[in-house]
C-alpha cells in the first residue's frame, strides 16, 4: 500500500501536510517498510513533529491493518535495539519481524530472561506497542524492568508508557498457557483492543509446565500437549505476533558426578551424546517450531588454576560478556555469533 | 491468589501491567542484609524459591532463623504480620520456638540437600526432588507463602578437573526461583550460577 495514503487514514496522519509528506517520498522513504526502518530522529527531523507524535502515527498506523488480512505488515522490521545482535539477524536473514517465533536457551543463569526483558523493553520503547509477558514461573520481577529503565535515566513519562504497556499474565500449567494463548485469539478476534495492540508474546521458561511429565508414560502426554501449543502459537504467528521462548539447554552427560549430585534430565534427552554439547529441552519436535533458535552461552573461559574451595574466591570472574550462537533457522543460514554485554540496563 | 487453574475462561490476559504491579502492596520479608535486601528490593520475596547455598558454618541456618522472626513483624510496621515454618531436616532446632503458626507466609526447609542426599538410589533422589518441587509450586498457587531452601556444594568431574557446583543438580537450579550464595568470609552474592553471580554484601 502507499505510504502516503496510509499515512492520510490515521488520525495524527492527517495534521501532516502536503509538504510534510511530499518530504518523505523525495528523502527515499516510499514504503511503510521504509518509514519503518529509518532512523526515529530523522523522521522526526524531516516532519519537525516530535518524537511522540512520531511514535503515536507509527502505532496507528500498526493498528489501520487489520490483524485478520495482513501482508504488508509482515514486512516491518522491528529490530531487537541490540547493535551487535542486529548484524548478526542480518547475516543469518532473520530479523525481528511480526509472526517470528524466536527461542532463547541456555543452561541457568546465563541471562536469557535478562536478554527477554531486553528485548521486550525495547520493543514497547521503539514501537509503541505492547507486550505480553507470560510468567510459568512465577518470577516476574517488576523491580528488573524498573531498574532497567532507571538505568537507562528515561524520563518518568515514557518509563510510565513502558511499564504499562508491558502486560503480565501468570500461568502455572501447560494446560492453561494454553487456554490463554486460544484467550488471545478470541480476543483478537473480537477486536479486542489490548490484543490488537499486543505484537509481541514472551514466554519465560517453557520446560517448566513440562517437568512434570516424566518418564515413558508421560512422555505421549507431554508430546501432545506441545503439539497442541505449537498449534496455537502458529495460529497467532500467521496474524504477526511475534513470540520470544525461554528454554533451558543442559549439558550433555558426559560430565560425571562424585558423591551426590545424580541429576539425568529426566529421559528427555535421547540423542547422541555429543562432547560438551549444550542441548536445548523439550526435544526435536518443539525446535521445529520455532523459526529462530538462539543459544545463550558463557565464552569459554580457560581455567589457569582451579582451586579446590572456589568460593574463596573474593571476586567474581563475571564480566557479562555473552555468546550468542544461531543454532537453528529457518529463513537462512546457521552457524552465526555474537558478543553481547549484560549490563544494568540490560543486554546491549 | 489471583489465577485459580481452569477458570480462565473470563480472564483478561492483558489485565495486569508491569504498572500495575509496581504499585502493589510489598510483600518481601527481610533479610537484614543490607545488600541482600537492596538488591532484591526489601527481601526475599513470596511466591518465590529461594535458595541458600554454601558450605556448612556460613550462616545459612543463621539467615534462615531471621527471616522466620522478620516474617512476624507487625504490618504497623511495615512487615507482613505472618508466620514461618520450619522443618528441619537435621533435627537441631527446637519447634516449641514457634508456637503460634497461623497465618504461614514463610516456610523453610533447612537443608533440603541433606535429607535427599541420604538417598542411595540417584533416580529415586531426582523423582522425588521433582516431586517436592511439584508440591511447593501447588501451595504456592493456593497460598501466597516463600519457600528458603538451603543447599550444599559438592564436586563433579568434567573432563578430568573437578568443579564446585551446587548439589541436587542443574535442573533444580532452574526450577528455584532466587538463589543466594554464601562464603566463609560472610560475602555474600546473589545469581543462579557461581560464575554469572554478583558480590551484593561484604562485612567492612
Amino acid at each position: 500500500m502507499d505510504l502516503k495514503n496510509e499515512i492520510l487514514q490515521t488520525e495524527t496522519g492527517k495534521q501532516l501536510s502536503e509538504y510534510q509528506l511530499n518530504l518523505l517520498k523525495k528523502n527515499g522513504i516510499e514504503t511503510i517498510s521504509d518509514f519503518y526502518e529509518e532512523d526515529e530522529d530523522k523522521l522526526k527531523e524531516l516532519l519537525a513533529i516530535r518524537i511522540e507524535t512520531l511514535r503515536e502515527l507509527k502505532s496507528e498506523m500498526a493498528l489501520l491493518t487489520n490483524p485478520f488480512n495482513e501482508e504488508s505488515i509482515l514486512d516491518i522490521n522491528y529490530g531487537t535495539g541490540l547493535e551487535e545482535l542486529d548484524k548478526l539477524l542480518v547475516n543469518v536473514e532473520q530479523q525481528f519481524k511480526p509472526g517470528r517465533v524466536w527461542e532463547i536457551c541456555g543452561p541457568t543463569g546465563v541471562g536469557k530472561t535478562q536478554l527477554m526483558y531486553t528485548l521486550m523493553v525495547n520493543f514497547v520503547w521503539k514501537h509503541n506497542l505492547q507486550a505480553l509477558f507470560i510468567d510459568l514461573k512465577r518470577d516476574f520481577s517488576s523491580k528488573r524492568i524498573g531498574d532497567m529503565l532507571a538505568a537507562r535515566e528515561t524520563d518518568s513519562g515514557s518509563c510510565e508508557r513502558v511499564l504499562k504497556a508491558i502486560r503480565v499474565a501468570e500461568a502455572t500449567t501447560s494446560r492453561e498457557l494454553i487456554e490463554m494463548l486460544q484467550n488471545f485469539y478470541q480476543q483478537l478476534a473480537a477486536s479486542n483492543k489490548d490484543a490488537q495492540r499486543t505484537k509481541l508474546v514472551v514466554i519465560d521458561s517453557l520446560p517448566e509446565c513440562f517437568y512434570s511429565f516424566r518418564g515413558k508414560k508421560m512422555a505421549m502426554l507431554r508430546k501432545s500437549l506441545i503439539t497442541e501449543l505449537a498449534c496455537s502459537i502458529r495460529k497467532l504467528s500467521v496474524h504477526g505476533i511475534a513470540f520470544v521462548v525461554g528454554n533451558m539447554s543442559f549439558f550433555q552427560k558426559e560430565e560425571e558426578t562424585v558423591n551426590d549430585d545424580g541429576e539425568d534430565d529426566g529421559g528427555r534427552n535421547e540423542e547422541v551424546p555429543v562432547k560438551r554439547q549444550l542441548d536445548p529441552m523439550l526435544g526435536d519436535h518443539w525446535g521445529s517450531v520455532c523459526t529462530l533458535r538462539l543459544s545463550v552461552e558463557m565464552p569459554i573461559v580457560w581455567y589457569d588454576e582451579q582451586g579446590a574451595d572456589r568460593t574463596s574466591r573474593t571476586t567474581s570472574k563475571d564480566n557479562g560478556i555473552r555468546l550468542v550462537n544461531v543454532i537453528s533457522n529457518t529463513y537462512g543460514p546457521v552457524g552465526g555469533s555474537c558478543r553481547l554485554r549484560i549490563t544494568e540496563a540490560g543486554v546491549v | 491468589m489471583e489465577t485459580p487453574s481452569g477458570s480462565l475462561k473470563n480472564l483478561n490476559i492483558f489485565k495486569t501491567s508491569v504498572w500495575d504491579l509496581m504499585q502493589e502492596e510489598p510483600n518481601k520479608i527481610c533479610t537484614g542484609i543490607k545488600g541482600v535486601d537492596e538488591n532484591y528490593g526489601g527481601g526475599i520475596s513470596l511466591g518465590h524459591i529461594t535458595e541458600l547455598i554454601g558450605n556448612s558454618g556460613t550462616g545459612k541456618t543463621q539467615m534462615c532463623l531471621n527471616l522466620c522472626l522478620n516474617v512476624q513483624i507487625p504490618k504497623t510496621a511495615g512487615g507482613l504480620e505472618g508466620s514461618a515454618l520450619f522443618i528441619d531436616t537435621r533435627q537441631d532446632f527446637n519447634p516449641h520456638r514457634l508456637l503460634r503458626i497461623f497465618q504461614i507466609k514463610l516456610i523453610v526447609i533447612d537443608s533440603l540437600s541433606f535429607t535427599l542426599q541420604m538417598i542411595e538410589n540417584k533416580s529415586k533422589m531426582f523423582e522425588l526432588l521433582l516431586e517436592l518441587h511439584e508440591s511447593m509450586r501447588n501451595l504456592q498457587r493456593t497460598y501466597k507463602v516463600a519457600w528458603v531452601i538451603t543447599n550444599v556444594l559438592t564436586y563433579r568431574v568434567s573432563k578430568g578437573q573437578f568443579h564446585l557446583v551446587p548439589a541436587l543438580g542443574d535442573l533444580h537450579s532452574h526450577l528455584i526461583n532466587e538463589r543466594i550464595w554464601f562464603s566463609r568470609s560472610w560475602q555474600r552474592y546473589v545469581g543462579k550460577t557461581w560464575d554469572t553471580c554478583r558480590l551484593i554484601n561484604s562485612p567492612k
